[in-house]
């Protein structure tokens, strides 16, 4: 049986955070509301005469019915783009602030996952052939074949292997030193009959 | 790789995967995280509870109402954690068996494990596996399964009674002199 491709990795903390990255669940996206009235809060009561006042006094020339139509107007326009952009940043903020406390949290799960395994340091390498795939570290040596494997992901970093809900296989594409890194992707998919799905990983 | 010779085998064990059986592992493991952990929290808020009691009993004014209270935090706060521990322990059997309804009709997930003197073998239905005993981190018999925790956080479990070659007995003997530990008792 000929070696296809060739893969060297070390058990670290980043090949533990990709594999629990990757086993997340996909977020289901909210669906929002599609028209909502604006909450009024103490901002909105006091930003908002303010700049009603401040539209009168520029539209002084203009006789009073059509002054208090255009500054009204201009002011809810005027507020309207404000509370916009406030809005935006403060999403904006909860959600990269959400990302780092979940992203905190996956790295501390890596750190304990790692020191659980009692395999830190440690190398392990995978041999890919036509017929399966041997991985081999100091203590266990397992042939894999392509129809046990479930599904296949790919972060920035490595290729997993799911071999089912619990277990994956991660390869580090920086340790590809047989065969060309560039096709084991395609080589993959066509052996197991899976398509790879990419995951973004936030370092 | 090529399979072991099969009669060179020490012992060999057919484990089928079955509900009972991941009932009875998750089962053992909550008590093993129970009694390594939750088990000193909830004494000690139990004894901080029966010592602010007494101490309330045999004191008075201010001195009594604060033991008192503090006592009945303590009390609280030790039921919570049964609670949360019993909680837990029913949303797992929950979700094992809502795993098995899903997966109902399809072949059970079975796996055959040969013990020789150099390592053991893993077959499974797409899979073969050479496991140094080495790898071996931990051996726990809990209540007539026992439980294999290999290095990576890989477990291995198989019930005394699916060994179709050799006895429990030996085995747990065999077991504790490859792996050169004892094998941790727990009753489930």
């Amino acid at each position: 049986m000929e070696v296809r491709f060739a893969v060297k990795s070390m058990y670290d903390e980043a090949m533990f955070y990709h594999q629990l990255v990757a086993s997340m669940p996909k977020k289901q996206e909210v669906e929002k509301p599609r028209f909502l009235l604006p909450p009024l809060g103490y901002q909105e009561l006091v930003l908002l005469p303010v700049m009603l006042f401040v539209f009168y006094s520029v539209f002084r020339d203009l006789p009073w019915p059509e002054r208090a139509v255009q500054s009204a107007a201009a002011a809810f326009l005027a507020w309207g783009i404000l509370k916009l952009n406030r809005k935006r940043q403060k999403q904006a903020k909860e959600k990269k602030a959400e990302e780092t406390d979940e992203k905190a949290q996956l790295k501390a799960q890596a750190r304990a996952l790692l020191s659980n395994s009692l395999l830190d340091g440690d190398r392990c390498s995978l041999e890919f052939y036509d017929e399966g795939f041997q991985f081999e570290n100091s203590g266990i040596t397992t042939w894999y074949e392509y129809e046990g494997v479930a599904w296949l992901k790919e972060t920035p970093k490595y290729v997993l292997i799911f071999w089912n809900r619990s277990m994956s296989l991660p390869v580090e594409k920086a340790g590809i030193h047989r065969g060309n890194a560039v096709q084991f992707p395609a080589f993959l998919e066509k052996r197991c009959g899976k398509r790879i799905e990419r995951v973004r990983v936030e370092e | 790789m090529e399979q072991l010779k099969e009669q060179d085998a020490r012992f060999i064990v057919h484990h089928e995967v079955t509900e009972d059986k991941l009932l009875h592992l998750e089962k053992g493991v909550r008590i093993i995280g129970f009694q390594s952990r939750g088990r000193r929290v909830v004494t000690a808020l139990c004894l901080l509870s029966v010592f602010t009691f007494i101490l309330a009993y045999v004191s008075d004014s201010v001195l009594r109402i604060v033991s008192a209270a503090i006592g009945l935090v303590s009390l609280l706060l030790a039921v919570c954690c049964l609670y949360s521990f019993f909680r837990e322990w029913h949303y797992a059997k929950k979700e094992i068996k809502r795993q098995f309804a899903n997966l109902a009709g399809r072949e059970k997930a079975c796996w055959e494990y040969r013990f020789y003197d150099q390592c053991y073998e893993v077959v499974g239905l797409h899979e073969l596996s050479h496991v140094k005993y080495s790898y071996i981190g931990r051996v726990l018999n809990l209540s007539g399964m026992l439980v294999l925790v290999e290095k990576g956080n890989v477990v291995r479990y198989f019930m005394q009674k699916d060994l179709t070659k050799g006895d429990g007995e030996g085995l747990r003997q065999f077991l504790e002199k490859k792996c050169k530990r004892p094998v941790e008792t727990v009753r489930v």
